[in-house]
C-alpha cells in the first residue's frame, strides 16, 4: 500500500511512465498473438483434408454441411468439413456462423451447446452431438479415428463430451479457433480443384436451393496460410517497433523515475536508515514500488488489449485473434522482469545512502 | 557507565586537504545523566552526535554502549544494532510525505523487529499535545507539530539512551517548554539518558552538564545546577 503511495508521488510522472507501459505491453500482446495464430494454423490439428466420418444427420435446416458434400459428391474426398472453436468455450455458449453469413437459413440454426455427458474438449479431443454419437455407438473417453485425405494413418481424437445439438456433425477442438463461442465455418481445401472451381461450385449449389451467398469464401490451406504469414509479418513490422520504441521508454522512464527518487528521498532514507532500517530493507521497499508502478499498467494494458483483439478479430472473416492467458502471463513477466531491473541500478544507489552525509547541516 | 567514547577521531576531506573535526574525544556518560553539547556553528558537534548515533562511523577510537561496540570497522550489523539501540532525532523533523503522524512515529518499529508499544506512543502524543493530529499527513502539521511528531519516533522504542540535535530549534516558547518538559521528565523518572545539542538557554541550565567542543576537542565548559545524579 506504502509503495503505491509512493508512486502516486508525482502524478504526471506515473502517467507518462505507465502509459509507455501500456502501449508496450499491448504491442507485445498483439505481436505474440498474432504470430501464435499463424503458427497454429500450420499445426496438423486444423482438418487439412477431407473428414472421412460417416454418420447421419439431424438438422433443423435444408442446408447442412453434410447435405452440401452429399450433393456435390465431395464427401470423404475433397472437402474437409469442419467446426473450430476456442479450447475454453462455455457451457451455453452460442454459435455463432460465418462462412456463409449472409444466407439467412445459416443464421437460423445457431443454436446453444449443452454438455450432455463428459467436459469440453482440449486438444486433440472432440465433442460429438449426441445423434452422431448414437450412430457412431460412441463414449466419453473413447478414441476416435479421423481420416484425411492422402494420408495413410488416422488421426487419433478422443471423445470429451457428448452435445446436445441440433448440429449433428462432429466438432474438433483446436487451439486456434475462434474467440468468443463457438463457430462453425467451411473450410474447403480442394486438391484437385482450384479454389476458384469450388468456389464457383459452392455458389451453384447454394443458388440451387434458392439462397443467396454474398461472400463465398474458399481457402485452400498453402493460401490460407500465406496470408497469415503476410498478415503477421505486416502486423509485426507495424507493431514490432511500436513496442522496442515504448519499451526503451518505459525502460528509460523507470530508470529516471528512480534516479530522481534518489535525489529526493535521500533525506528521508537517511532518516530510515539512521532508525535502524539496512540496504535491503530501503531496496525492497523501492523495488515494491517499481512493481507497484508496473502494477498500476496492467489493467489499463489488459483492457486495451483485448479492446484491441475484439476490434481485430470482431469481424465475420477475422475471428482467430484471442486473448491467451499463456501470452499475457509472458509478456507481464517479461515485462515486470525489465521493469525490476530497471529500477535496480538506481534502487541499489538508493539504498546506499549514507545517512551522515544527507543529515549534515542544511 | 551508559555510553563510553575513546579516542575519537573523525576528519573529512576538503577538496584535496583533510581537515580532522574530532580529535580523541573522550566521554563518559551515565546511567540517567543529562548531557548538553554546546559551541560554535562548525564545531562539530553535528558530527559528534552523528558518532553517538551510530549513523556515521569514526576514523579511530571506539564507543561502548552496554554490550555494544562501534568503531572504523564495525561491520553493518554492528551499526545497525547501535542505531536501533539509541533515540535519535534530527535538527529538522524528516516525516516521511505518505505516512501519517501515527505511522511516521511508528516507523522505527518497522526496521527494527519490536513491536511497538502503541499505548506509549499514544501517550506521547498526548504529553507533546499533539493528540488528535494521528492521522494527518506531515504536510498537513506545522512546524512544530513536525518537530513534536518526529521527537515521538524518536521516544517511541524507549531507547534508555536520547540524542537530539537542536531539538527546540524549531519551536515556539511554549512547545519548547513542552518538548524540554517531556525530555526532563523521561530523564528524571525512567532514568533515560540524554545528549543534546543545543544553544537553549532553558536546556543549558537543567543538565547535569554542559561540554562544548572546540578545536576538535569536549571541553567541559559549565557544571549545571542539577546535583541529582
Amino acid at each position: 500500500m506504502e509503495a503505491v503511495k509512493n508512486a502516486l508521488r508525482h502524478p504526471l510522472r506515473l502517467l507518462v511512465l505507465v502509459l509507455s507501459l501500456v502501449i508496450g505491453v499491448v504491442a507485445s500482446f498483439l505481436i505474440l498473438t498474432i504470430l501464435r495464430t499463424a503458427e497454429l494454423l500450420g499445426q496438423p490439428t486444423i482438418p487439412p483434408g477431407v473428414l472421412r466420418i460417416s454418420f447421419a444427420l439431424e438438422a433443423p435446416s435444408s442446408l447442412t454441411p453434410a447435405q452440401f458434400l452429399e450433393e456435390n459428391g465431395l464427401q470423404g474426398e475433397w472437402v474437409t468439413l469442419g467446426q473450430l472453436f476456442r479450447e475454453d468455450v462455455r457451457r451455453g455458449a452460442a454459435i455463432g456462423a460465418y462462412g456463409f453469413e449472409s444466407v439467412e437459413t445459416m443464421k437460423r440454426f445457431l443454436p446453444t451447446l449443452r454438455l450432455k455427458q463428459g467436459g469440453w474438449p482440449k486438444q486433440y479431443q472432440l465433442l460429438v452431438p449426441q445423434q452422431a454419437c448414437r450412430l457412431l455407438s460412441c463414449r466419453v473417453g473413447q478414441t476416435i479415428k479421423v481420416l484425411y485425405p492422402g494420408t495413410e494413418q488416422p488421426v487419433r481424437y478422443t471423445v470429451s463430451g457428448i452435445v446436445d445439438s441440433p448440429l449433428a456433425t462432429t466438432l474438433l477442438a483446436v487451439p486456434a479457433a475462434p474467440r468468443g463461442g463457438l463457430d462453425w465455418r467451411l473450410w474447403a481445401f480442394a486438391r484437385s480443384q482450384s479454389s476458384e472451381e469450388l468456389e464457383d461450385q459452392v455458389r451453384a449449389y447454394l443458388q440451387s436451393r434458392g439462397l443467396k451467398a454474398a461472400d463465398v469464401q474458399v481457402l485452400d490451406r498453402i493460401g490460407m496460410q500465406r496470408s497469415w504469414r503476410q498478415l503477421s509479418f505486416g502486423f509485426t513490422v507495424i507493431l514490432g517497433p511500436t513496442a522496442l520504441v515504448a519499451l526503451i521508454s518505459a525502460t528509460l522512464l523507470v530508470l529516471f523515475n528512480f534516479a530522481v527518487n534518489r535525489l529526493e528521498r535521500a533525506k528521508e532514507v537517511a532518516i530510515k536508515r539512521a532508525l535502524g532500517a539496512s540496504r535491503s530493507h530501503i531496496a525492497l521497499e523501492s523495488l515494491a514500488e517499481a512493481m507497484a508502478i508496473f502494477l498500476l499498467a496492467v489493467p489499463p494494458s489488459l483492457a486495451v488489449t483485448w479492446a484491441l483483439l475484439d476490434r481485430l478479430g470482431g469481424g465475420e472473416a477475422q475471428r482467430l485473434f484471442y486473448p491467451e492467458v499463456g501470452i499475457a502471463l509472458q509478456v507481464f513477466a517479461g515485462i515486470g522482469a525489465l521493469v525490476l531491473l530497471s529500477a535496480l541500478g538506481p534502487v541499489l544507489a538508493l539504498a546506499s545512502t549514507q545517512p551522515s552525509s544527507q543529515l549534515k547541516e542544511e | 557507565m551508559m555510553l563510553e567514547v575513546i579516542d575519537l577521531s573523525r576528519r573529512y576531506r576538503s577538496g584535496s586537504q583533510w581537515v580532522s573535526v574530532l580529535q580523541n574525544v573522550q566521554l563518559r556518560l551515565r546511567e540517567g545523566e543529562l548531557l548538553v553539547v554546546a559551541g560554535r556553528s562548525g564545531s562539530g558537534k553535528t558530527t559528534l552526535l552523528h558518532l553517538l548515533a551510530g549513523i556515521d562511523r569514526p576514523d579511530e577510537g571506539k564507543l561502548h554502549l552496554g554490550e555494544l561496540v562501534l568503531s572504523r570497522n564495525s561491520p553493518e550489523v554492528s551499526l545497525l544494532r547501535w542505531r536501533r539501540a539509541v533515540g535519535f532525532m534530527h535538527q529538522t523533523p524528516v516525516l516521511i510525505p505518505t505516512l501519517t503522524a501515527w505511522e511516521n512515529a511508528l516507523l522505527p518499529f518497522r526496521y527494527g523487529g519490536q513491536n511497538p508499544d502503541l499505548a506509549w506512543v499514544k501517550l506521547l502524543f498526548k504529553r507533546l499535545g499533539i493528540s488528535g493530529l494521528e492521522n494527518r499527513r506531515p504536510r498537513q502539521l506545522s512546524g512544530g507539530q513536525a518537530t513534536r511528531v518526529a521527537l515521538v519516533r524518536a521516544l517511541a522504542r524507549r531507547n534508555t539512551l536520547f540524542l537530539a540535535d537542536e531539538p527546540t530549534g524549531r519551536l515556539d516558547e511554549a512547545g519548547a517548554t513542552a518538548v524540554w518538559g517531556l525530555l526532563l521528565e523521561l530523564n528524571r523518572q525512567e532514568g533515560i539518558s540524554g545528549v543534546v545539542v543545543t544553544h537553549d538557554p532553558l536546556i543549558l541550565k537543567q543538565a547535569h552538564r554542559v561540554l562544548t567542543v572546540q578545536e576538535g576537542r569536549l571541553v567541559e565548559a559549565v557544571v549545571s545546577g542539577r546535583g541529582d545524579l
